[in-house]
């Protein structure tokens, strides 16, 4: 009853199942590679389909490699090169030249090189910060919904503390005690997230915890730590990824927060936040400069939320056409 | 019939309660009652009722998965009611579990070779080519590939799956399996695969079933013994010709004249019973059939009748029958 | 050769005729098919059986009958005719569901309003689609629940669907079924989640009402047993078409297509001791993956070289038998029974 036959309908015919990869029975090296294959393959092909999907990739491609190469590309000047009589070049079509396409800051130093200098910042920040919180949060929700008792007592009402807590001002005092750095606001994102992952994580892990393979593990004798770790973590990933993803935009935003308000990265190294936080004083003279760093941060929030919203959707629908094809309602 | 040999799993006289909130009032729920049942090496015993009949309690008792309120387990003689965290896991070795559900019994990211390899990890120092060697041996065992440890659950079907549970079953040569509705999410011709695998496997490997099911033609195909279970209460306890072939207590005449047979000639033209299963928070006292039982009287509403021999194994609890 | 169209009604007035109905869900990987060139007949006072197992297609054709197929997945040919009027047109579909065809599901839950009581569910329907009135709604709604056999109809009109058991609600979704008074039952899988006690009593009741009310049902179900003892005519469905069509008991002594015969001998029975169950080899196919041919083929013993390039046709071979298989009919030409009759 394929299709194959029937040569009335437009439709593609099936050449093999969706869930049988042809590459099934290659992989005897390496324990997920057959999974990651079809998984890829699944994914590129749901990505053609979806616009935002291809726009949120490539903007965050984009922001990602100008972050990493930005420093090595030939043609932006040094950042942090000082040059006033320069000062407050507007960008090309306003009077610029192609020396500086988006113009200068109010010390005459070039507002693409320090957008992209920016860049590293905003995404080692931001990375780093959700890498922290993902696994520390992670843990937390895996041994609070798994274990549960007094212990996932404890880490709940840690997790609503911390929701209920706000993140600037667990910022401002952190930075009162040990001085303004980046690893400083590192840490304070990360502690304002963390639980985000722990209240996702336990949830899922509450109801993965009454799966009949979870029980057999169990019945076999396996320890508490393998079950988290073999089974119940690797079903939390596809969700916590996506999670990930979303935080991501949020750390970004809250880093360029921090930086406006002076607590992370110090001059002369520049951050997007930090570009407004100089540049509002030249609004009227220099309005190009809180303006580009502002569309920095707006597009490249928008890429990663877009992304993240394609992660999602194509969670759902890799779920549901498996339901479809595995367990056909008869 | 098997009852001078010794028993491999007994149950005496085991309850299960355990509460559970129902709006803003905690209620005992009343899942088994003094539940005694011996299984021997070798024998398949089949327990049938309907929900909440305490099957399910029963066979996740006798594996230590719950925890009676009162009465023991028995493993080979030994007391297991009361063993540490510890002793249950020595203990896995010698009883395990199949499911009813095989999609969800099996871990959708893990490779079905690493799922049977388990119970090798957990207990035993094999491990390379040796583990490699265990699985794929099982897996024959079981009628699958053994190219089937590289891949992923989703590429198997429901019979498939079910098959490699019970290779992870089977993997430490347990002598006692509890199967919990192994059958139920199969489709009739893959039914019959399964049901004719466990057979061979009991002949080959020497296993002892507790086979749970909602299926009495299921049952009395594999079962050496049969017990007929009602809210809580063993009911009848026999042979399998006793149970199917001379039911004696009327709840096991209305079950079985209750299943409607493939054969349109034979009609049955009997009066379906009536009424509903008694809820196992609120279970009837005395004889908890009697609420529905076309033959009750005064002496079966007030005291429970106790679990009488009729002939040669052959056990019922009925004050009338 | 037409076979599908030459068909004849196997008893009384025709209700319900679907032609060469085909079904599909479009996947990231191409269409799959949920019926393929499916042919079926109702008549009036008829209870006529749908057999399959998962994935055969048999819930589709249900749902595709009354148009309630979900999106993505949609009629991708064939007709659907009731009393000589096309379902595929909304408007009829819309004015012929739930009123002259009803249809009732494994799930009592998925079709009562958790939200809403009983009595409500009723009115509201009643009121709608009965197009009754005043205190005549509530006589009937009583009415309605006394005949499923519920005991204290009056009271029960206030409870709500969670606080009542498995077979009340079913009980109670059949009186919601029939408060149109249709000519058309669609059971689809009516009891399976049923205890035996409860799906023994909702059986008995589906077969009176039946009767009494000379209502149509078209049942299907996975269970042989509940078709033996229900149903007047039966069809067996593999993989989205039918494989043999008969008369309840010639199929039960004497099924011609080999799955049919697999099947019936493959399931244990309660009434007697067999010594081994005859299991059909093989795994039932992917649904994205069936061959040219005859899709029961990989799994047939008697398979030949014909039965992998094209599938057979449904044909008939003696008086009320159909079935679709080349080892059946020796004149048996090859071809594909949508394409034939399109």
């Amino acid at each position: 009853m394929t299709a194959t036959h029937d040569s009335a309908e437009p439709a593609p015919v099936v050449g093999h199942p969706p869930d049988m990869p042809e590459t099934a029975d290659i992989s005897n090296d390496s324990e997920t590679a057959e999974g990651k294959v079809s998984a890829l393959a699944d994914l590129r092909s749901h990505l053609r389909r979806s616009p935002a999907g291809i726009a949120g990739i490539t903007i965050c491609s984009l922001f990602a490699a100008a972050a990493i190469i930005g420093p090595w590309l030939p043609f932006l000047p040094d950042p942090s090169q000082q040059s006033l009589p320069d000062k407050l070049t507007p960008p090309v079509g306003w009077g610029g030249t192609w020396a500086h396409p988006l113009g200068t800051d109010q010390l005459g130093r070039d507002i693409a090189a320090r957008l992209v200098d920016g860049a590293r910042i905003s995404l080692l920040v931001s990375v780093a910060a959700v890498i922290i919180a993902a696994i520390l949060g992670t843990a937390l929700g895996l041994v609070a919904g798994y274990i549960g008792g007094r212990l996932d007592t404890l880490i709940i009402s840690a997790a609503d503390v911390q929701m209920a807590f706000p993140g600037v001002l667990a910022g401002l005092i952190l930075v009162a005690a040990f001085g303004p750095s980046v690893w400083l606001v590192i840490i304070v994102i990360a502690i304002s997230s963390w639980m985000v992952f722990t209240r996702v994580g336990r949830s899922l892990v509450f109801t993965l915890k009454t799966s009949l393979f979870v029980e057999a593990s169990e019945l076999a004798g396996a320890s508490s730590r393998r079950v988290m770790w073999r089974h119940l973590l690797p079903n939390l990933f596809s969700s916590l990824i996506t999670l990930s993803v979303l935080e991501l935009a949020a750390a970004i935003l809250a880093e360029s927060a921090f930086a406006f308000l002076g607590f992370g990265v110090q001059p002369p190294r520049s951050s997007w936040g930090l570009m407004i936080q100089q540049g509002r004083n030249y609004i009227t003279n220099g309005w190009w400069i809180v303006t580009f760093a502002g569309l920095a941060i707006s597009l490249v929030v928008l890429g990663v939320n877009l992304l993240s919203q394609w992660l999602q959707s194509f969670n759902d629908v890799a779920e549901r056409e498996q339901i479809i094809l595995e367990r056909p309602g008869s | 019939m098997t009852e001078s040999r010794a028993p491999l799993v007994e149950s005496r006289d085991i309850s299960v309660h355990y509460s559970r909130w129902v709006g803003s009032r905690r209620r005992t729920v009343y899942a088994l009652d003094d539940f005694s049942i011996k299984v021997h090496p070798g024998e398949t015993v089949g327990l049938v009722g309907e929900s909440g009949c305490g099957k399910s309690t029963a066979g996740r008792a006798l594996l230590g998965a719950v925890s009676p309120v009162k009465g023991q387990v028995l493993f080979a003689g030994k007391d297991i009611t009361h063993l540490s965290r510890r002793g249950w896991r020595a203990m896995r070795k010698h009883v395990q579990m199949i499911f009813q559900d095989p999609y969800s019994a099996l871990n959708p990211k893990l490779k079905v070779g690493t799922s049977i390899a388990e119970p090798f990890l957990v207990h035993t120092q094999k491990r390379g080519t040796e583990l490699n060697a265990a699985v794929a041996g099982l897996l024959e065992t079981v009628g699958m590939p053994a190219s089937a440890a590289n891949k992923y659950p989703h590429a198997f079907s429901g019979g498939q799956r079910q098959r490699i549970v019970i290779a992870r079953a089977l993997a430490l040569h347990p002598g006692f399996v509890v199967a919990d509705e192994a059958t139920a999410a199969l489709d009739v011709s893959i039914q019959a695969q399964i049901v004719n695998l466990l057979v061979e496997l009991k002949d080959t490997v020497g296993l002892a079933y507790l086979f749970i099911s909602h299926n009495l033609a299921v049952v009395r195909h594999v079962s050496d013994r049969v017990a007929i279970m009602y809210a809580g209460h063993l009911m009848e306890l026999g042979s399998n010709s006793d149970v199917y072939d001379n039911p004696t207590h009327p709840y096991s005449q209305a079950l079985l004249s209750a299943v409607p047979v493939p054969d349109p000639t034979r009609r049955s033209e009997h009066k379906p019973l009536t009424g509903d299963l008694p809820s196992p928070m609120d279970p009837p006292p005395g004889c908890r059939f009697h609420s529905r039982c076309p033959l009750a009287q005064d002496r079966c509403r007030q005291e429970r009748p106790p679990l009488t021999q009729r002939s040669e194994g052959h056990y019922v609890a009925c004050w009338v029958n | 050769m037409n076979s599908a169209s030459t068909q004849q009604t196997d008893t009384g007035q025709r209700l319900l005729e679907v032609k060469n109905l085909t079904v599909g869900f479009p996947t990231r990987d191409g269409v799959v098919l949920g019926t393929d060139g499916l042919t079926l007949n109702v008549g009036s006072h008829e209870r006529l059986g749908v057999v399959g197992e998962s994935g055969s297609g048999k819930s589709v054709m249900g749902l595709a009958i009354l148009g309630m197929v979900l999106p993505p997945g949609r009629i991708m040919g064939g007709s659907i005719r009731w009393r000589g009027e096309d379902m595929l047109d909304r408007s009829v579909a819309n004015r012929v569901r739930g009123r002259e065809i009803a249809m009732i599901f494994q799930d009592p839950m998925v079709s009562l309003n958790p939200l809403k009581t009983v009595g409500a569910q009723l009115r509201e329907l009643l009121r709608h689609r009965a197009g009754l009135e005043g205190s005549a709604v509530k006589r009937r709604s009583i009415e309605l629940l006394d005949m499923v056999g519920i005991a204290n109809p009056q009271d029960r009109l206030k409870s709500y669907a969670f606080e009542l058991s498995g077979g009340m609600r079913q009980r109670v979704m059949i009186a919601t079924a029939l408060a149109c008074e249709p000519l058309l039952l669609i059971a689809d899988e009516p009891t399976t989640g049923l205890d035996v006690t409860i799906q023994d009593q909702v059986l008995a009741l589906l077969h009176d009402l039946s009767t009494e009310l000379g209502v149509s049902v078209l049942m299907i179900t996975h269970d042989l047993g509940v078709v033996a003892q229900f149903c007047d005519r039966v069809q067996v469905m593999y993989a989205g078409r039918i494989v043999e069509r008969a008369p309840i008991a010639a199929m039960f002594a004497d099924p011609q297509h080999p799955y049919s015969m697999g099947l019936l001998q493959s399931v244990p029975r309660v009434d007697l001791h067999r010594s081994e169950l005859a299991a059909i080899p093989g795994e039932p196919l992917d649904r994205a993956n069936f061959p040219p041919g005859c899709a029961f083929e990989p799994r047939c013993g008697e398979a030949r070289e014909i039965c992998r390039d094209a599938p057979p046709l449904l044909t008939q071979f003696a008086d009320r038998r159909w079935v679709a298989c080349y080892n059946r009919d020796p004149d048996h030409t090859s071809g594909h029974t949508m394409t034939e009759t399109l």
